[in-house]
């Protein structure tokens, strides 16, 4: 379970404050498909981040009772002037595990070949995804908070890593930030829609995508 | 005639049904049959297009020239049966579903019109065994639910689904059957069933699965036969007994009923009936509302809503009834707050909805208005018929129904009465004991995170071919010949039997140590923001990790120089090594803590970093880099050694040379300034780490 109590956030911008997220007291069940559904900038990665733990929230606490990835997402979390060989290695370290291991799988699951001995700067968008999502599956988490990464890449791999998600999240739960309906429903069976700085959670998901499109409740 | 030429007109008959000219097609079509040139592909054709003209008696009336002898196909005889039970034939319509039964007794919508037909006819059990054929497939049609309930309960069976539409006569006399039967009601009992079987029933009312009928024909007949029931309780005997049944709902939908005739007395006197009850629910009285707001009795229909609504806050019905008094009473405003209410508790009423999108259109909210319309035609996606029917009321007002895409509406939402899903409640999470952190896996946590930073930092930095290491030596190197080459041709001889490279080494090496640290902390956080992506990296442990690192570097350059020094001839007597590493270790900290600050405060202040340049230029010249403090004129040397940088290195090279005493220099001076900076960068970085991270 992930405890939010009493948990708040809001940014500083040029034109003012924003509220992403007014004061939430909610648990998040850990080991299942959610969704969290918002519009382009109403904070769904801010939110994620604040899950993760890679930011703070203004107030409140939230608490972590499960290992939980780091967020997922456009190759976010890799350096651009490391190797793709060298972002493995320490991606591994820094979650105690090894990384050679690691490595062979990424390897293996990437497709990116000798591109991995190559500076990630050097790499396309996609191939950045490619590499970020290797990564992560490569570790084992009981929770993946995902920022709308499975979307990227060809045809191909697209099909390959929503299979070897599917296949992962038959023992995983699964955090899922997007502001696409469709893609939600594919990978979750519940949600939680955050908008206008209220996060709303819904045990359907058809429930949250009308709620989201919409504005309609029930 | 050929067969070319049937097949060509035949063909642009299908193509004029395709796009929907079927009068054109009719008006062919009897031509031909006039002039005797018909086939009986033709007559098909025909009563196919009369039946989407909505002509079901004039369909049938040809269809029924065309021979249905035994090998036809299973699709005629369905298509025969539909219009002739459009038509009204129940029987002959039961015989043609009957029979394309026998061809295919799988197609369930064939079955669900026999189990129809057979109601109608008053075949109860046939019809309740058609509907048991048919499953769940009658889910899928409410109406058939409906017809099905009505079926079990005159075919004297008890029903678990009763019908839920209670604003309907039927389903009302329905629910009252039951209850009849549950208090051995048997006069009333046989009444309800009498009229159940000759009421206007829902039956006749919808067209079966889907479709409403509007041929006027059928509009006559309805009229008619709701007329008869008027009458029938207009009969003295049968309201007797019926008065007696005091069941509320069915009072309200007859005196509904009554009141759709024009018969207000008969209504009223429901109303009152109704009002007079004993044990009346909150819902009851709502409904009673609406029968008053319906006669146009304002004030008692907001009595009786406000008198429900303390009864219950949350009577589903009361919110809208009384948002519908204040419209009428022309309180536009209150109205809107009562219906937005109202759709906190009921989301999805399309009613309401539809009065509030109207509301919005005539106030010229025009992107308000979008908002509610696109939900409507969300919430009637799979109805035509209710689409249709949303599209006839907004043609009432001259409107449009024209929804386009909007953002999602949340401006009425009551954001804290939504009820959240218990698997998402919050619930304390278990404490557990303090003594349970392990520290020791803490410990190695820590290290492993800050090993990885410091191997990332290397290949990062340096580069894969290791130039980055050579320049860290080149540049110092550099440094060093050049002021050597300067004092050389000088020619200055130095005092303390010192070396001359081993004076500029402990100078220029010493400097540095603590400027390259520095440097390094001022972009420790912008090169390695995406690595703060991972919970386990935090800015305090990029920090460490750099000034580590940059302490084994410093350390290994000045030993290299030193070396090379003693290669070129240089003796070395060091007095303390300890000192010499511990001075090295000092100016690293120094160098972070100092570095730290200043890149959280470029932060908030850009224009403070070229500040800080002009502070690295005179730390320069006055660190003692070139000249010692003891050989300084007194007052110029008092005002120098306020530098903790020029203690440093003075008390560097008081370890490094053993003929060298630092006088002036002192210990607890520098360490007073190291770790009063340390407290300073750590409270700063840890004030200004949220702006560093958004920036």
């Amino acid at each position: 379970m992930i405890h939010l109590k009493n948990v708040a956030k809001t940014y500083n911008t040029k034109s003012g404050e924003r509220t992403v997220l007014l004061p939430t007291t909610l648990s998040i069940p850990s080991h299942e498909h959610i969704a969290i559904l918002g519009r382009n900038g109403a904070g769904k990665s801010t939110l994620l981040r604040m899950i993760s733990g890679v930011e703070k929230p203004d107030q409140g606490v939230i608490e972590r009772k499960t290992r939980l990835s780091w967020p997922i997402g456009f190759g976010g979390a890799l350096l651009n002037t490391l190797t793709g060989r060298q972002n493995v290695e320490f991606t591994a370290r820094i979650h105690s595990v090894d990384p050679d291991k690691t490595f062979d799988f990424v390897q293996d699951f990437s497709e990116l070949g000798a591109y991995l001995e190559e500076p990630v700067k050097s790499y396309s968008a996609g191939m950045k995804a490619k590499l970020a999502f290797g990564l992560s599956l490569s570790i084992d988490f009981d929770c993946y908070l995902i920022d709308e990464a499975i979307s990227t890449g060809d045809r191909w791999f697209r099909e390959k890593a929503a299979n070897a998600f599917d296949e992962r999240r038959q023992q995983s739960g699964v955090l899922f930030v997007s502001h696409n309906p469709a893609l939600v429903k594919r990978f979750c069976d519940k949600a939680l829609v955050l908008a206008d700085g209220h996060l709303v959670p819904f045990s359907d998901i058809d429930e949250a995508i009308d709620f989201y499109t919409y504005g309609l409740l029930g | 005639m050929n067969k070319h030429v049937t097949q060509d007109h035949t063909q642009q008959i299908v193509l004029m049904m395709n796009k929907r000219h079927y009068k054109e097609a009719c008006n062919i079509l009897i031509k031909r049959i006039e002039d005797n040139l018909a086939s009986k592909l033709d007559y098909l054709l025909l009563a196919r297009c009369l039946r989407n003209r909505k002509q079901y008696s004039k369909s049938y009336f040809y269809l029924r020239k065309v021979d249905f002898a035994d090998n036809q196909p299973y699709g005629h005889y369905y298509q025969f049966g539909r219009i002739a039970y459009l038509a009204g034939k129940h029987n002959v319509a039961k015989k043609a579903f009957e029979k394309a039964h026998s061809k295919n007794d799988k197609i369930k919508i064939n079955i669900a019109y026999l189990a129809i037909v057979n109601f109608q006819l008053g075949e109860y059990s046939e019809a309740v065994q058609c509907f048991r054929k048919i499953g769940s497939f009658r889910k899928k049609y409410a109406y058939l639910c409906d017809v099905r309930a009505f079926s079990l309960l005159l075919d004297g069976q008890t029903v678990k689904n009763m019908p839920v539409d209670l604003t309907s006569p039927e389903a009302a006399l329905c629910h009252e059957i039951k209850q009849c039967r549950n208090t051995q009601n048997k006069e009333g009992e046989s009444l309800l069933r009498t009229m159940l079987k000759e009421l206007p029933l829902v039956a006749r009312r919808h067209q079966p699965i889907g479709r409403t009928r509007t041929s006027n024909s059928d509009l006559v007949m309805l009229k008619s036969s709701d007329m008869r029931f008027a009458e029938f309780l207009q009969d003295p005997e049968r309201r007797k007994i019926y008065d007696t049944l005091s069941l509320p709902s069915s009072f309200y939908s007859l005196c509904s009923l009554f009141q759709s005739f024009n018969l207000d007395e008969e209504a009223r006197h429901y109303l009152f009936l109704l009002i007079e009850q004993k044990q009346i629910s909150e819902d009851d009285i709502c409904l009673a509302g609406n029968c008053f707001l319906a006669l146009g009795m304002l004030d008692p229909a907001l009595r009786a809503f406000s008198h429900a609504l303390e009864l219950d806050a949350d009577t589903l019905t009361a919110y809208y009834g009384i948002s519908q008094v204040c419209d009428a009473l022309g309180d536009k405003q209150k109205a809107l707050k009562y219906i937005k209410h109202h759709l906190n508790i009921v989301p999805r009423d399309v009613k309401a909805l539809s009065w509030i999108a109207m509301h919005y259109i005539q106030a010229g909210d025009s992107v308000l208005a979008a908002k509610q319309l696109n939900k409507l035609e969300r919430l009637e996606k799979g109805s035509p018929t209710h689409i249709a029917a949303i599209k006839a009321y907004f043609e009432k007002f001259g409107v449009t129904f024209n929804p386009s895409a909007t953002l999602p509406d949340y401006h009425y939402i009551d954001w804290s009465s939504i009820e959240i899903p218990n698997e998402f409640l919050f619930s304390q999470p278990v404490e557990l004991k303090k003594s349970k952190v392990d520290y020791l896996e803490n410990f190695k946590q820590s290290s492993n995170v800050i090993t990885a930073l410091i191997l990332r930092e290397m290949t990062g930095r340096f580069g894969r071919s290791g130039i980055g290491y050579l320049w860290a030596i080149i540049q110092q190197l550099v440094f060093v010949s050049v002021f050597a080459a300067f004092f050389e041709f000088r020619g200055k001889s130095l005092p303390y039997g010192v070396d001359l490279l081993g004076f500029l080494i402990t100078g220029i090496s010493a400097f540095f140590i603590f400027r390259n640290t520095t440097g390094q902390m001022k972009t420790a956080l912008t090169k390695n923001k995406s690595l703060l992506h991972y919970r386990q990296v935090s800015p305090f442990a990029i920090y460490s990790a750099r000034s580590i690192l940059e302490f084994t570097t410093g350390l290994v350059v000045f030993c290299l120089l030193v070396c090379a020094s003693m290669v070129l001839g240089e003796t070395v007597s060091m007095t303390s090594l300890l000192q010499v590493i511990l001075v090295i270790f000092m100016l690293n900290l120094f160098g972070a803590a100092y570095g730290i600050l200043i890149a959280c405060v470029s932060i908030f202040f850009t224009a403070f970093s070229s500040f800080e340049q002009g502070i690295s230029r005179v730390l320069f010249f006055t660190s003692g880099l070139f000249y010692y403090a003891n050989e300084l004129p007194p007052d110029i040397r008092d005002i120098l050694m306020w530098n903790p940088l020029f203690n440093l290195i003075e008390l560097l090279r008081e370890g490094f040379f053993s003929t060298y005493t630092a006088e002036y220099a002192s210990r607890e001076y520098v360490a007073y300034w190291t770790l009063g900076l340390l407290f300073a960068a750590l409270v700063v970085e840890r004030t200004s780490r949220r702006r560093a991270l958004e920036a």
